[in-house]
């Protein structure tokens, strides 16, 4: 019902792209319009909403299927603060003074996270304004497959490997800042302009001008801040006693209740409140002050050319395969990443450890099929976030947050460097440590 | 002379409100027994996928333990997250500023349930002879670390935020390894032991608000000592007076096994 508006126009491209031999297929696409359209003028919504967080709800449910009404209070609530995939609106922090003890200015602050004006650009169906602008960029770029609400969960999710990021966690692999803490405006540009090397994730460098990049940066964050408090209400829904509801006043008319209500309302929000402020403080200080370290400058030997490079390698091997690294416990002993294969990364995990029958309702709910991790498998030579060194130097030293790649809290600075030459390497390193074929092998195949 | 009457009456209250508060600080302790009842559900049998050798094995997970008379581990009693700073007695100060330690044991944490405080550093060693890491998640940005740590090597991580309730903690080359820690300001939380017992020593006198915590349910509702069902509300708080130089004893605290085992 909800995506009316847009798989009209999927079948419209499908038909565009139909060559003479799909007559038939045309003419099935022609009935699948022509019964879009004809539900539309029947009274189908054309405006598509946010659709709800498959995975956090039912994890929340823990197995006892929260009302109607319960749903419907936590959709009422996330209207209130973020406004509808047409029509989008940013938490007015003013209206959450009484539970966020925070600082002179920081509404101000909050006010420039992201730019509403770029919202509302992203935002909305896809068309163009008197100057020729693009609008409705989110939709006309992401949304096949991101989704609507940014769950990675779009039309074309199921049939990509890697999915699509779900953008409702706020976690982020491919970033220049420190450990947990969130992406930078420039991380997240870096990946819209360079794509992801290995997955569907394409390049927009020329695609897309440098206004409407950043205009998609600003509603991915949204996007995420959305659907971290989604999650929130979906937890604090979990702990409401039978027959309670959640206070709607979250969003709005604090002011406007009893001092008795507004006791009971702020034992509501002692942890959620808390939650709710670090996650508002941490995305502020990705965009004002962001922890980026700059790698250190690489040994000389780290230049091709430099004698002593293969030197360097032939340490970074030993890292790799060694105690002090043990980088092969999950990238596999030649590195084609097998080591591991029976984790879960962060939007995977809620499948852990759980039955196929508990998974298959999850499924069955719209959470897509989950996947366990793949550690990079360097023989391809492909690093997704980037293979220039200090790229690859920060994934070491900091580790890629959600994916499960812990951090080299151990190593030295040249230790790192040393595995940043030899992962570069490994691609082109004989599997068989140089050793030609064996007698066994030495006719060829027929 | 008013003004030295005056004078002198405000210095002798000074000195009398000063000298009554600092005598004004007086402890008791907290203990109690977690009981399971109902039929205990069979130990789930964790089986390594890789590095076996360096396991114990078989191995059981912990996320349910009860013993032979019904005593269940891992429960965790501590202060809600009090709003102000509570006085902490002299007793906890020495091992405030030492390191606690998260140990990798046999492809196990040690201890599966770790309680520290802001002021401590977590020491996250590896005495096996595998590598390890420790993933620990919050929401708290500056409690969230991803150590790898190599075989027998450890690193000292800051835990400067408090945490409302237990974080996780896992490796992520051994998926079967799990742990919590719980990070506090004050000392004052327990993790009750094989045989379901608790002691919290030395907490100031007056009326304080509990909670416990399972790893299967999170704030624990259903706890009932003496047919009286302690926690309340969507919270489970859990208001009790600690009386000056006594010990509280909640005697036994009977939890049904079905309430806390696991969904799978």
């Amino acid at each position: 019902m909800m995506t009316c508006g847009w798989e009209v126009k999927f079948a419209v491209r499908r038909r565009k792209r139909s060559s003479a031999i799909m007559k038939k297929q045309i003419q099935i696409a022609n009935i699948v319009v022509g019964l879009f359209i004809l539900t539309i003028f029947l009274g189908c919504a054309d405006k598509p909403s946010f659709q709800f967080n498959a995975v956090s709800k039912k994890e929340a449910e823990n197995g006892t299927p929260f009302s109607a009404e319960q749903s419907q209070d936590v959709a009422n609530i996330l209207t209130a603060l973020f406004g509808t995939p047409d029509d989008p609106a940013m938490p007015n922090v003013n209206s959450f003074h009484w539970y966020l003890q925070y600082d002179e200015g920081y509404a101000e602050d909050f006010a420039t996270l992201v730019d509403f004006e770029n919202l509302k650009r992203s935002a909305g169906p896809v068309s163009s304004d008197e100057n020729g602008d693009s609008r409705g960029l989110y939709r006309e770029h992401c949304a096949h497959c991101h989704g609507i609400s940014g769950g990675g969960d779009g039309p074309t999710a199921l049939t990509l490997n890697p999915y699509p990021r779900d953008f409702r966690h706020g976690v982020y692999k491919f970033k220049s800042t420190s450990g947990k803490a969130r992406p930078t405006d420039d991380d997240l540009m870096h990946i819209i302009n360079e794509g992801i090397p290995g997955t569907s994730m394409p390049s927009f460098k020329v695609a897309i001008n440098d206004n409407e990049k950043k205009a998609l940066v600003d509603y991915v964050k949204y996007l995420s801040l959305r659907g971290e408090i989604e999650r929130l209400l979906w937890t604090m829904t979990s702990e409401l006693e039978t027959g309670e509801r959640l206070p709607l006043v979250f969003a709005d008319g604090y002011d406007k209740l009893s001092e008795e209500e507004k006791d009971n309302l702020m034992g509501w929000f002692e942890e959620e409140g808390a939650k709710v402020e670090s996650l508002f403080k941490s995305w502020l200080k990705a965009k004002t002050s962001p922890n980026v370290k700059q790698p250190p400058t690489a040994p000389e030997s780290f230049d091709p050319k430099h004698p002593e490079h293969s030197t360097l390698i032939a340490q970074g091997r030993e890292i790799f395969h060694g105690k002090a690294g043990d980088c092969k416990s999950c990238h596999g002993f030649t590195g084609y990443g097998d080591g591991e294969l029976n984790n879960y990364d962060v939007w995977n995990q809620w499948a852990k450890g759980k039955s196929d029958d508990y998974i298959a309702e999850f499924v069955n709910d719209g959470a897509l099929p989950p996947r366990t991790i793949a550690p990079r498998n360097f023989r391809n030579g492909v690093f997704r976030g980037g293979r220039d060194p200090n790229t690859l130097y920060r994934r070491i030293k900091e580790g890629i947050q959600g994916a499960q790649m812990p951090n080299a809290a151990t190593l030295t600075d040249d230790q790192i460097w040393s595995l940043v030459a030899y992962v570069r390497n490994i691609k082109s390193e004989p599997i068989t440590g140089g050793q030609s074929h064996l007698p066994v092998n030495d006719k060829p195949i027929n | 002379m008013r003004t030295l009457l005056r004078n002198l009456v405000c210095f002798s209250l000074l000195i009398f409100i000063s000298s009554s508060s600092g005598l004004a600080q007086e402890w008791g302790n907290l203990k109690g027994k977690f009981i399971a009842t109902g039929d205990a559900p069979k130990a789930v049998e964790l089986v390594p996928d890789k590095d076996k050798a360096a396991c114990e094995l078989p191995m059981y997970s912990r996320q349910l333990l009860i013993d032979k008379d019904g005593g269940l581990a891992n429960v965790v009693v501590f202060l809600k997250k009090p709003s102000k700073a509570v006085p902490v007695h002299p007793s906890y100060k020495e091992a405030m500023s030492k390191p606690v330690q998260l140990d990798n044991l046999k492809c196990r944490f040690e201890p599966h349930i770790l309680i520290m405080t802001t002021s401590q550093k977590l020491r996250v060693k590896n005495s096996d002879a595998v590598g390890h890491n420790a993933n620990i998640t919050s929401f708290n940005d500056d409690n969230s670390h991803n150590p790898n740590i190599p075989a027998g090597k450890f690193v000292d991580l800051e835990m400067p935020e408090v945490e409302t309730r237990p974080i996780n903690a896992a490796c992520n080359s051994h998926a079967w390894m799990k742990s919590y820690i719980l990070v506090r300001d004050e000392p004052y939380m327990a993790v009750s032991a094989k045989n379901g017992e608790f002691e919290i020593m030395n907490l100031p006198a007056g009326e304080h608000t509990f909670q416990f915590w399972q790893e299967n349910v999170g704030y624990v509702k259903k706890a009932s000592a003496g047919g009286k069902t302690l926690p309340k509300g969507r919270r489970a708080e859990i208001k009790l007076t600690i009386k000056a130089g006594e010990t509280l004893d909640l005697g036994k605290i009977e939890i049904p096994v079905e309430s806390i085992v696991p969904k799978d």
